[in-house]
C-alpha cells in the first residue's frame, strides 16, 4: 500500500516536471520582455524630458551670452527679459540678427579687403545666431507639441508668422531706408560737385525721411508682433508639461535603467541555470512561481545590501562619491581613522561595552531560565506571571533614570549601560521553554549520581544547550553593540562614548571632530564624505563579523520550538 | 523508585535544622525591615521632607525596607509551613539549589523592574529635579494636576496622532512583510540560495540605528553627498529634501523599519514553519491542490498562531516607536510629525538635565506621559489577548 502510495507520488511530480520546463522559458521570455519593455519606456522618458532640459540650458546660455555682449540693446532686451528665459532668447536673438543684418547694411560698398572680411565675419555671426535661433525654435515647438493646447499653438504659430512678416517688413524698410540715406549721401556729393539741382536733392531727403518713418513704422508693428509672440510663448509656457513624480522616477532611473535590466537579466540567467542544473527535483507545482519567488529574493536582497555597497564604496573612493564620480582608490579615511584616538576610543568602548555586557547578560539570563525551567517548582507560576507583568509594562524612562541616576548614582558609569537590560523578558522566557526541552532523565541521572542542580547546570545542560546560549549571546551583544539611547543618556564623558554616539556627531549633526580634545597641534579633523563612510563601516563590521561565527548555531538555536510563553 | 527517594532524602535537610535556619533568617529580616523603616521615616523626617521623598538616603533604605519584607515574607512562609506541612517544605528545599541560581534574577526584576514602579509616585507630585532639595517634592494640588495637564495640552493630540498613525502604518505595512517573506522563503527549496537570501536579508539587523540613519544621509540627504539628489540633480529634476520634510517621514519611516528588521522578522515564523508536517503536503498534492491552495491551506494556518501571538505582542508596544530611530530621524522641519510619545518624554524629562543643569525640564510631568503610554498598551495587549482567546487562539498568557 504504502509502495503504491510514493510511486503515484513521484508520477505526479515527473509530470510536473515537464510542465514546469515550459513554464520556465515562458517565464523568463515574459519577465525579460518586460524588463526591456520598461526600461525602453524609462529611456523614451528619458529622451522627452532631456529634450526639455536641454532647450532650457542652451537657453540659458544664449541668454548668458546676449546679457555678457557689449552690445547695449542685447543686453538691454537679456535683462528685461530675465524671468522669462525661453521668450527672451527668442527676441534678443531676433533683435541681434537684426543688428547684425544693418551692420552688413552699413558697411561701406567700397571694395577694401578688409571691409569683406568684416562683412563675411558678421554674415558668419548672423548664421550662428540664426542656427541657434532655429534650434531654440525647434525645441520650443517640440515642447509645444506637448501642450495639449491647440489653440495657443496655433496663435503661436500665426504670432510667430506675422512676427517673421514684421521683421521682413521691418528689413525691407531698413534697407530701404538705408538706401535712401546713401542717395542722400551721394546727392550732397552730387549736389556739391553741381551734377545735381537742389529740387532733386530735396526730394531724395524727403524720401529718406519717408523711408525713416516707414522703417520705424515697421519697427514699432515688428515690436508689437514680437511682443505678441512672447505673450504667446508665455502662455504655451503653463501649457508646458509639468514633470510628474513618475516622469521624475523615469529620468531618475533610466540613466541607470540599461544597467539594472542587465544584472536582472543576469541574476535571471544565474537562477534558471541553477533550476536546470538541478533539474528542479523539488515538488515542481509550478516553476513559475519559483521564479518569481526567486526573482523576489533578488530584488530585495539587492535592496538590503545597495546602501551598505554604496558606503564600502565611498569608503575607498577619493571622492567620498560625491556627484557620483568614483575618482581614485583612497584608503586614506581609514589611516585618518586609524590615527584618530577618538574613534580608536570608541571602538574600544564600544568593544568593552559589548563583551563585558553579553557575558553579564547571558549568565544571568541563563541561570534564571534554568531555574525557571523546573516543571514542578514551587512559587513558579508566581515568578513566570511576574516575568510576563514585567515583560508587557514599563515604569517609563523618566522613573528608570530616576533610579539609575538619582538612588543607584550609577550615571557615567557602564553599570548603568549594563545593569538596567541585564535580563530581557521575553529571550528569558525563550530559553525557559528551551530548557524545558531538555530530557529530564539525563539531569535525573546526574543527581542520583550525586550531582546537585549548579553542578548539572555547569556539567550537563550547559553543554547540552551551546546552540541556545550562542543565539542568546548574539542578540545581546548586537544589542549592546548598536545601543543608542542608553550611552547618551546615562553617560556624559565624552572618553565613555561608544561608536555609535560619535557616529551620530560626525554624520547626521555633521558636527564634532574625529580629534581628541587632547590633540590640540592636530589641524582640524573635520570629516570629509569618504572618512564618515569609512567610519560607519568601522561601527557596523565588527559586530556583522560576529554574525558568521554564530550562524551555524544560530538556525538550531532558534529553531527550538515553542516561541510562546 | 526506592534508590531515588532514598538519595531524595538524603539531600534534604530535617525538619529541625530547617527550623532553626528559618527562624535566624526570620530574626535577621525583620531586623533589616525595622532598620529599613525606621530609617526611611527619620531620613525623611531629618530631611523635612515628605515621608515617601525619593532622596538619596532614603531609597537606600527603601531598598532596605523592601529586601527586608521579602525575606520577612519568605522567613514567615518557612516556619509557618515547617508547622503544617513539612513534606511541602522538603519539596521546598529539595530545590534549594535553584532558588540560589533565582537570586540574581529575582533581584534585577526587584531592582530595575519593581522600584521604578515605585518611582511612578512623582506623577502625583511636582518633581523637578532643578528645584531646591526642599521645593522639589510637593503633591500636586489636584492629585492628578499632571494628567489634566497633559491632556488639556496641544501637544496631546498632536502625539496621540502621530503616534498612532506611526503604528498603524507599522501594522499595515511592516507587519505582514516578515510574513509573506517567511513564506516565500519557505517556498524556496534550494538550500543553498535560501541560506544566502537568509543570511543577506539578516544583515540589516546588525546595523544599529545610528548607522541606518547616517546611511538615509548619505543617500537621501541634500547634494552633493546625498545619492539620490545627486542623481535627481544630475538628471535635471528637483531635489527632495527627504531628511527635511514632513511628508516623507513616515514613509521613510516604515521604509527603514522594513529594511532593517523585516528579514529578521522572518526567522520566528520560519522557526514556526519548520515544524510543519510534510505529510500534510504530501496528501495535499495526492488530493491534487496547487501550491498556492497548499500555502493558503496548509502553511498559513500552521503559523497562525504565531502570527497571532506576535500580533498580541505588538500590540502591547503599540504606542512604542523605536526611540532611536525616531530621535535620530527627527530635526526641527519635521517636528510636527516626527515628535511621538518616546521622544517627548525625553524631550520635556531628561534633555534639559543633560543638556544644561538649569535646562527646563519636568520630571513629574514626562513621567506622567510615560505611565499615560504604559497603561494603555496594557489596556491594548490585554484586550487584544481576550479577544484572541475568545476568538479560540491561545493567548499569549
Amino acid at each position: 500500500m504504502k509502495k503504491s502510495f510514493t510511486l503515484t507520488y513521484e508520477q505526479i511530480r515527473q509530470k510536473q516536471l515537464k510542465q514546469s520546463k515550459i513554464l520556465i522559458v515562458v517565464g523568463i521570455v515574459l519577465i525579460a520582455v518586460a524588463i526591456f519593455g520598461l526600461s525602453i519606456f524609462a529611456s523614451g522618458q528619458r529622451d522627452k524630458l532631456y529634450t526639455r532640459q536641454l532647450l532650457i540650458s542652451l537657453t540659458q546660455s544664449a541668454y548668458t551670452t546676449a546679457i555678457n555682449t557689449d552690445d547695449g540693446g542685447a543686453k538691454a532686451a537679456g535683462e528685461d527679459a530675465k524671468g522669462y528665459l525661453l521668450n527672451t532668447v527668442e527676441s534678443t536673438a531676433t533683435k541681434r540678427i537684426a543688428l547684425l543684418k544693418n551692420k552688413l547694411g552699413e558697411t561701406p560698398e567700397g571694395t577694401d579687403a578688409g571691409a569683406a572680411d568684416s562683412a563675411s565675419s558678421v554674415n558668419a555671426q548672423i548664421a550662428q545666431w540664426n542656427t541657434q535661433l532655429t534650434f531654440i525654435t525647434d525645441h520650443i515647438n517640440a515642447s509645444m507639441d506637448e501642450a495639449a493646447n491647440e489653440s495657443i499653438k496655433a496663435e503661436i504659430t500665426q504670432a510667430n508668422a506675422e512676427a517673421a512678416k514684421a521683421r521682413e517688413n521691418y528689413t525691407a524698410a531698413a534697407t530701404e531706408s538705408r538706401n535712401a540715406g546713401n542717395k542722400v549721401t551721394k546727392g550732397k556729393g552730387k549736389l556739391s560737385r553741381g551734377t545735381m539741382t537742389q529740387q532733386e536733392y530735396d526730394e531724395l531727403v524727403s524720401a529718406q525721411a519717408e523711408a525713416d518713418r516707414l522703417k520705424n513704422a515697421a519697427y514699432e508693428a515688428q515690436t508689437a508682433a514680437e511682443t505678441r509672440l512672447k505673450d504667446a510663448y508665455l502662455s504655451s509656457l503653463e501649457y508646458m508639461p509639468r514633470l510628474s513624480a513618475w516622469q521624475k522616477l523615469c529620468l531618475t532611473l533610466s540613466s541607470a535603467g540599461w544597467w539594472i535590466a542587465l544584472f536582472v537579466l543576469g541574476a535571471e540567467a544565474v537562477v534558471i541555470g541553477i533550476l536546470v542544473i538541478k533539474k528542479a527535483k523539488y515538488k515542481p507545482s509550478s516553476l513559475l512561481m519559483d521564479v518569481i519567488i526567486y526573482d523576489f529574493f533578488i530584488v530585495l536582497g539587492t535592496a538590503m545590501l545597495l546602501p551598505l555597497l554604496y558606503v564600502a564604496v565611498g569608503s575607498v573612493s577619493s571622492t567620498g562619491l560625491a556627484q557620483l564620480r568614483f575618482g581614485k582608490f583612497d584608503i586614506s579615511a581609514y589611516k585618518m581613522i586609524a590615527l584618530s584616538k577618538r574613534t580608536l576610543r570608541t571602538l574600544g568602548n564600544s568593544f568593552l561595552i559589548t563583551i563585558v555586557g553579553t557575558l553579564f547578560n547571558i549568565s544571568i539570563t541563563a541561570i534564571t531560565a534554568y531555574g525557571l525551567s523546573k516543571k514542578d517548582l514551587p512559587g513558579r507560576k508566581w515568578m513566570m506571571r511576574l516575568v510576563v507583568v514585567f515583560m508587557l509594562f514599563h515604569a517609563g524612562l523618566i522613573p528608570d533614570y530616576m533610579l539609575v541616576a538619582n538612588s543607584l548614582h550609577l550615571t557615567n558609569t557602564y553599570w548603568a549601560i549594563w545593569l538596567p537590560v541585564l535580563i530581557s523578558s521575553s529571550n528569558l522566557i525563550i530559553m525557559k521553554n528551551f530548557f524545558q526541552q531538555l530530557p529530564e532523565s539525563i539531569e535525573e541521572s546526574a543527581r542520583i549520581d550525586g550531582c546537585n542542580e549548579i553542578q548539572s547546570f555547569i556539567h550537563i545542560v550547559l553543554p547540552m544547550s551551546m546552540a541556545s546560549i550562542a543565539t542568546f549571546s548574539l542578540f545581546y551583544a548586537v544589542g549592546h553593540w548598536n545601543n543608542y539611547q542608553r550611552a547618551m543618556i546615562y553617560l556624559s564623558d565624552d572618553k565613555k562614548y561608544p561608536i555609535t554616539v560619535l557616529l551620530r556627531q560626525i554624520v547626521i549633526l555633521s558636527q564634532g571632530s574625529l580629534a581628541d580634545d587632547v590633540q590640540p597641534d592636530v589641524q582640524v579633523w573635520a570629516p570629509t564624505s569618504s572618512v564618515k563612510y569609512a567610519t560607519i563601516m568601522v561601527g557596523t563590521i565588527p559586530i556583522i563579523c560576529v554574525y558568521p561565527f554564530l550562524q551555524k548555531h544560530f538556525t538550531k538555536g532558534v529553531l527550538m520550538g515553542s516561541v510562546k510563553g | 523508585m526506592s534508590d531515588k527517594s532514598a538519595v531524595i532524602r538524603q539531600n534534604t535537610p530535617n525538619p529541625r535544622s530547617v527550623e532553626v535556619v528559618a527562624y535566624g533568617a526570620l530574626f535577621l529580616s525583620a531586623a533589616v525591615f525595622l532598620a529599613g523603616l525606621v530609617g526611611m521615616v527619620l531620613g525623611g523626617f531629618l530631611n523635612q521632607l515628605n515621608a515617601w521623598a525619593l532622596n538619596n538616603t532614603v531609597s537606600a533604605w527603601l531598598l532596605m525596607f523592601v529586601l527586608g519584607a521579602a525575606f520577612l515574607a519568605i522567613s514567615v512562609y518557612v516556619v509557618k509551613t515547617n508547622r503544617k506541612d513539612p513534606a511541602k517544605l522538603r519539596h521546598i528545599a529539595r530545590y534549594r539549589y535553584i532558588y540560589l541560581m533565582l537570586i540574581p534574577g529575582a533581584l534585577y526584576y526587584l531592582i530595575f523592574k519593581f522600584l521604578p514602579v515605585l518611582n511612578l509616585k512623582i506623577v502625583f507630585q511636582v518633581y523637578s529635579p532643578t528645584l531646591q532639595q526642599q521645593e522639589r517634592v510637593s503633591w500636586q494640588a489636584p492629585l492628578l494636576m499632571n494628567f489634566t495637564s497633559f491632556f488639556s495640552n496641544v501637544w496631546f493630540w498632536k502625539l496621540l496622532r502621530n503616534t498612532l498613525i506611526l503604528a498603524l502604518l507599522n501594522i499595515t505595512f511592516y507587519f505582514p512583510f516578515p510574513i509573506i517573506m517567511a513564506l516565500l522563503l519557505n517556498e524556496i527549496k534550494h538550500m543553498s540560495f535560501k541560506r544566502i537570501s537568509q543570511s543577506v536579508l539578516y544583515l540589516p539587523h546588525f546595523v544599529s540605528w545610528t548607522v541606518l540613519g547616517s546611511l538615509m544621509i548619505m543617500l537621501l540627504g541634500p547634494e552633493p553627498n546625498g545619492l539620490v539628489n545627486s542623481m535627481l540633480k544630475n538628471s535635471g529634476s528637483d531635489t527632495i529634501p527627504f531628511m527635511m520634510s514632513e511628508a516623507w517621514f513616515r514613509p521613510l519611516y516604515i521604509i527603514e523599519l522594513i529594511w532593517k528588521e523585516s528579514g529578521w522578522g522572518t526567522i520566528i515564523y520560519l522557526a514556526a514553519l519548520s515544524g510543519v508536517d510534510e505529510q500534510l503536503y504530501e496528501a495535499a498534492v495526492i488530493d491534487g491542490a496547487g501550491r498556492f491552495k497548499q500555502l493558503l491551506h496548509i502553511t498559513l494556518p500552521s503559523i497562525l498562531p504565531t502570527i497571532v501571538t506576535l500580533l498580541i505582542l505588538r500590540m502591547g508596544s503599540f504606542l512604542d516607536s523605536g526611540f532611536d530611530q525616531i530621535y535620530l530621524m527627527l530635526n526641527s522641519s519635521n517636528r510636527e510629525v516626527a515628535t511621538v510619545f518616546d521622544t517627548y518624554v525625553y524631550d520635556m524629562g531628561l534633555a534639559g538635565v543633560l543638556t544644561s543643569p538649569v535646562g527646563t525640564t519636568n520630571y513629574s510631568y514626562s513621567a506622567t506621559i510615560g505611565v499615560f503610554r504604559s497603561v494603555v498598551s496594557l489596556v491594548l495587549v490585554m484586550g487584544s489577548n481576550a479577544i484572541a482567546k475568545a476568538a479560540g487562539e491561545d493567548g499569549v498568557y
